[in-house]
């Protein structure tokens, strides 16, 4: 039988209320062009900067992302890899600025246009740390970060940058709790999620907002509008809650009470949006990117001169068949962020976005047949039109097993702070030194807060 | 040489998916388990004693929330005839309603929409309601997913019906069975786990030894009995080290598909996985506490020596009593009670340790699930989206005009599927809070971790579709989906005030606080008894929605 059959849900969507979502899409779609235009003319020159965070879910071997290709060195990347390590001919070159040369994989030509382009730069072996730490240190276990290697501490001390004392709040929630005054009255949460719920956005006072990579949709339940008894009864019943009931009963009630409160003015703004021209992958991730770029083109509407997007794209834990698996994920993550910044090029604010990559972990450099296993330090990506692209931040680390960076079997140590790699980018963002030691408690414990990679001219 | 190396190293990325994907028509299905009931046979419902009620209803209600898919007319009609202990007691005899003894008798047993109906129906239906209830449970410690892993459908049923079969057994076989089973296996890449070969470069696989210590026995830390973490200086104290990882994974390699001839063949979903000595590490192990591993052991009997170690660690009674009491009763357990439900677990009164009926027990009957808010105020739990789907139609007797719950796809209408979490963390983490007042009182709301501006519009509005549209007597909705059955409400849809009671007790155990039901009433007798849909339909659909969408009825207490 088939599932369509039975399933009348379709049909309810035609007969009864609330088809405002939809109308709003066909909307969004017949208005692309125009809408183009406009936000392209809304653009230059006015106070607006966005960080889009691209979340890898499951930690990603960013060590078979961006490859040493002279020869000293990929010949010691292939030793450790062993049958994950890519050929000679699966790579892309990088345009080189010194003696020790780069590349991406064949599955990455959207990564390797940006970056001879300028607009992508790599922060090599970056990660989670409590305190500059060496092979020394890491083998006598001083200070580690807790729980090395498991995927939701290391997910949420590289969100919280607070590994020693983790509070439930994440630095791009911290920086919405410090920034978000900038954004005057509106009644848009600085931080917008298309993924979910995730400590990176959760702040002291600040919560995001939430949506789907479809768009909004209305209530069905108050869609009479505000007089409807319906309406009334619906709301005075969650008034209750939030006055009267318990913890639980009122975070709910508080939580349904904004989501009300926000869809009508939602689905208001993205009937004007665009996605641009250009073409788009057809990937979840690129369908997030999407709803990204959409909300950054009214963002006029809501009057917001600062933004922290979160996206996800999960399937990074590759233990096994990782060849197949990370081949088609870094492909789908290339060009998901080219078409990104291409649209925002389209806009004219190229350089007022900047997109950036966090993950759980970095991966094991040896395999474990087909797959590698959880590690530390990683490679993540930077684009946009005011990142100084085309280079390699941070120290390369020695990818020689059992060598002067490897905790074992190619765990690498981390040389870099996630939380100076999070502080540059605040910085850019508008985060004045002291927002930064709010933001990044650990900071001063590091060398540079500055690494270089956004132009902050 | 080299061809052979070759394969031998790609053949563990052939995953179980693809090796299963398109068996099922040609090859024999697995024979029912002596222990399961009849798939053909109608269900059959334990007779309710003809005697005067021994418990009160709401505390039915309330009880049969926690211990069953939620609480329906004729549960509650039977709890009331005798003692909750007397109630738990008949379940724990009860024979097993087995998943894929029923996925077999539909069409395409591979077919992920057959999966969804069939657990729906034994959800909505089943007898053995808190067999399947803690085994849905169990589902949501020892997580397998269909997300992203190819793992086959019907793959997945035998998985879910270990839990099913095990759920009043012993956590050991559990534990067992489901490092063994071939869905774990592909699912945390166990499977295929080869032993380190220098030629090849290549090492253990890391992956089930990490998260079966981490995730489904003893957690990241040392607990005290009353699942509090234990401190040396002031510090809590890991359970394992890295080192103790990679050797466990040393010990899990050797593994293939039951059915194998040499360990990259194999096809078969239904059987235990089974070793190959040559693909074995069989070198000393120094695992978990310094247990230590013998050389030259085989990868059975390496096996025993790793689940024993971890079965009999202190930590297992507090890390599972915790978890199950946060799925089946209370976000926030107060340590006497996890300690309470630790003992049973670690002895059931006879001397065993691992009793699944021993701690099930314990986790339902003790004195603060009973309690509830007067036994600890911080007691509750927001309900998941599915058991509040489940609950709405054992309530109100829903499904199809053939008698399925053809309901196919409730991860896009409501975020949630069984058998279909994001990742081996679940739906939702055991230490998830919401940020604010939950956060700033240290106190934990897993389910929380799904309330986002998205999920709510989309959780709302799909009850308000099933809810408003699909219920029998609407002459625009399909007979073939799910349609609830009104005639209890629109009868007593006359009076507004016995509407909203028979509601209050039938969903929450008359917990709705006085001031919302006047509320309630007052909207209920504005509307027209008599209208176009019927008598007392819209008077009911409204009163019905208004209930279960409310903040009063999504948290459980």
């Amino acid at each position: 039988m088939s599932a369509s059959k039975h399933w009348s849900r379709r049909n309810f969507l035609h007969c009864a209320v609330a088809t405002a979502a939809g109308l709003a899409n066909r909307n969004a779609a017949l208005g692309l062009l125009a809408a183009a235009q406009a936000a392209a003319t809304q653009a230059a020159s006015q106070d607006y900067r966005a960080l889009v965070c691209i979340f890898l879910a499951g930690g990603n071997d960013g060590y078979n992302v961006l490859i040493p290709s002279d020869a000293t060195r990929y010949q010691t990347y292939k030793t450790a890899r062993g049958n994950l390590a890519f050929t000679s001919d699966q790579l892309l070159a990088l345009n080189a600025s010194g003696s020790d040369t780069y590349a991406v994989s064949t599955n990455a030509p959207g990564f390797q246009s940006l970056y001879n382009k300028g607009q992508l730069a790599f922060l090599a072996n970056v990660g989670t740390l409590l305190e500059p730490t060496t092979k020394k240190t890491y083998l006598a276990g001083s200070n580690l970060p807790p729980q090395l290697y498991s995927h939701s501490d290391q997910s949420d001390q590289g969100m919280s940058c607070q590994l020693d004392a983790l509070e439930k709040i994440g630095w791009g929630g911290r920086i919405a709790d410090l920034l978000g005054g900038l954004n005057g009255s509106s009644v848009l949460p600085l931080g917008v999620s298309v993924a979910g719920n995730s400590l990176f956005q959760v702040g002291t006072s600040s919560l995001p907002y939430y949506m789907s990579p479809s768009g909004v949709n209305n209530f069905y339940v108050t869609s009479g509008g505000a007089t409807d008894p319906r309406t009334k009864t619906f709301k005075k019943m969650l008034g209750l809650s939030l006055t009267n009931g318990n913890l639980l009963e009122q975070e709910l009630a508080r939580s349904v009470t904004k989501s009300i409160g926000l869809s009508q003015t939602l689905i208001s703004a993205l009937a004007n949006s665009s996605i641009g021209t250009g073409i788009w992958p057809g990937s979840y991730l690129a369908q997030q990117l999407q709803m990204v770029a959409r909300m950054i083109s009214v963002r006029n509407t809501f009057g917001v001169k600062r933004q922290v997007f979160y996206v996800v794209q999960g399937g990074y834990d590759t233990h096994d068949g990782q060849t197949t698996r990370h081949n088609a994920l870094i492909s789908d993550l290339s060009s998901a962020m080219a078409a990104f910044h291409s649209t925002m090029d389209e806009f004219g604010i190229g350089t007022d976005v900047t997109s950036f990559t966090l993950s759980d972990f970095g991966r094991t450099l040896t395999t474990n047949s087909d797959g590698s296993d959880h590690a530390w330090g990683n490679v993540q990506m930077i684009a946009g039109g005011s990142v100084l692209g085309g280079d390699v931040y941070g120290k390369f680390p020695s990818q020689i097993i059992d060598g002067v960076d490897d905790a074992s079997y190619g765990r690498l140590i981390p040389t870099t702070a996630v939380d100076q790699y999070g502080a540059t980018l605040a910085r850019w963002f508008g985060a004045s030194d002291t927002d930064l030691a709010t933001i990044f408690p650990h900071l001063n414990r590091f060398g540079t807060a500055d690494l270089g990679f956004m132009n902050l001219a | 040489m080299t061809s052979i190396n070759g394969r031998r190293v790609a053949a563990k990325t052939l995953r179980l998916g693809l090796l299963l994907g398109g068996l099922l028509a040609g090859i024999a299905q697995a024979a029912t388990p002596a222990e399961c009931f009849d798939p053909l046979a109608a269900p059959v419902y334990p007779t309710t004693p003809d005697v005067p009620s021994v418990t009160p209803q709401a505390v039915a209600v309330r009880f049969l929330n926690m211990a069953t898919f939620g609480a329906g007319p004729r549960d509650v009609n039977h709890l009331s005839k005798m003692t909750l202990q007397a109630w738990v007691d008949e379940q724990l005899a009860m024979n097993a309603s087995c998943h894929l003894a029923v996925l077999n008798e539909t069409q395409n047993n591979n077919q992920r929409e057959n999966r969804m109906e069939v657990w729906f129906r034994h959800a909505v239906t089943a007898p053995d309601q808190l067999r399947q209830r803690v085994a849905f449970a169990l589902s949501e410690v020892f997580v397998v997913s269909d997300v992203g892993s190819g793992i086959a459908t019907n793959a997945l049923a035998v998985y879910y019906d270990i839990l099913v079969r095990n759920s009043f057994g012993n956590f050991r076989d559990i534990l067992e069975q489901v490092t063994l089973s071939p869905a774990m296996g592909s699912y945390l890449s166990m499977l295929h786990n080869q032993k380190a070969n220098r030629k090849l470069g290549i090492r253990a696989d890391e992956n089930y030894a990490r998260e079966v210590m981490q995730l489904f026995t003893i957690g990241l830390l040392q607990l005290d009995t009353d699942g509090t973490p234990l401190l040396q200086a002031g510090n809590t104290i890991p359970t394992y080290s890295q080192t103790d990882v990679e050797n466990s994974a040393k010990v899990l390699t050797g593994w293939a598909l039951g059915d194998a001839v040499s360990f990259f063949n194999g096809i078969d979903w239904r059987i235990e996985m089974k070793p190959f000595e040559d693909y074995h590490d069989r070198s000393l192990k120094t695992i978990l506490n310094n247990t230590p591993v013998p050389a030259q052991g085989k990868a059975p009997a390496d096996l025993k020596i790793l689940l024993d170690t971890l079965f009999n660690h202190p930590n297992v009674g507090p890390f599972i009593g915790r978890r199950l009491i946060q799925r089946l009763v209370t976000s926030n357990p107060s340590p006497d009670y996890i300690k309470r439900v630790a003992e049973a677990f670690n002895d059931n009164g006879s001397g065993v340790r691992g009793d699944m009926k021993a701690v099930i027990t314990a986790v339902l009957l003790d004195p603060e699930a009973l309690g509830g808010t007067h036994s600890n105020p911080k007691f509750g739990k927001l309900r998941e989206p599915l058991l509040v789907l489940t609950h709405l139609w054992r309530a109100l007797d829903g499904q199809a005009a053939d008698g399925r719950l053809p309901y196919y796809y409730p991860d896009s209408t409501i975020g949630q599927a069984a058998l279909s979490a994001g990742s081996v963390f679940n739906f939702f983490r055991p230490d998830f809070a919401p940020s604010g007042p939950i956060n700033d009182q240290g106190l934990f709301a897993p389910e929380f971790q799904l309330v986002n501006d998205a999920n709510n519009t989309r959780f709302y509005n799909e009850l308000f579709g099933l809810i408003q549209w699909h219920y029998k007597g609407n002459p625009y909705a399909d007979p073939f989906s799910v349609l609830i059955n009104i005639n209890n409400l629109s009868k007593r849809a006359k009076v507004p005030v016995d509407l909203v009671n028979y509601l209050d007790l039938m969903f929450t155990g008359n917990k709705l606080p006085a001031d919302v039901k006047t509320v309630l009433t007052a909207y209920i007798r504005s509307l027209d008894y008599k209208n176009g849909a019927g008598n007392g339909v819209t008077r009911s659909l409204e009163a019905l929605y208004l209930v279960i969408s409310s903040p009063h009825y999504l948290i459980q207490r």
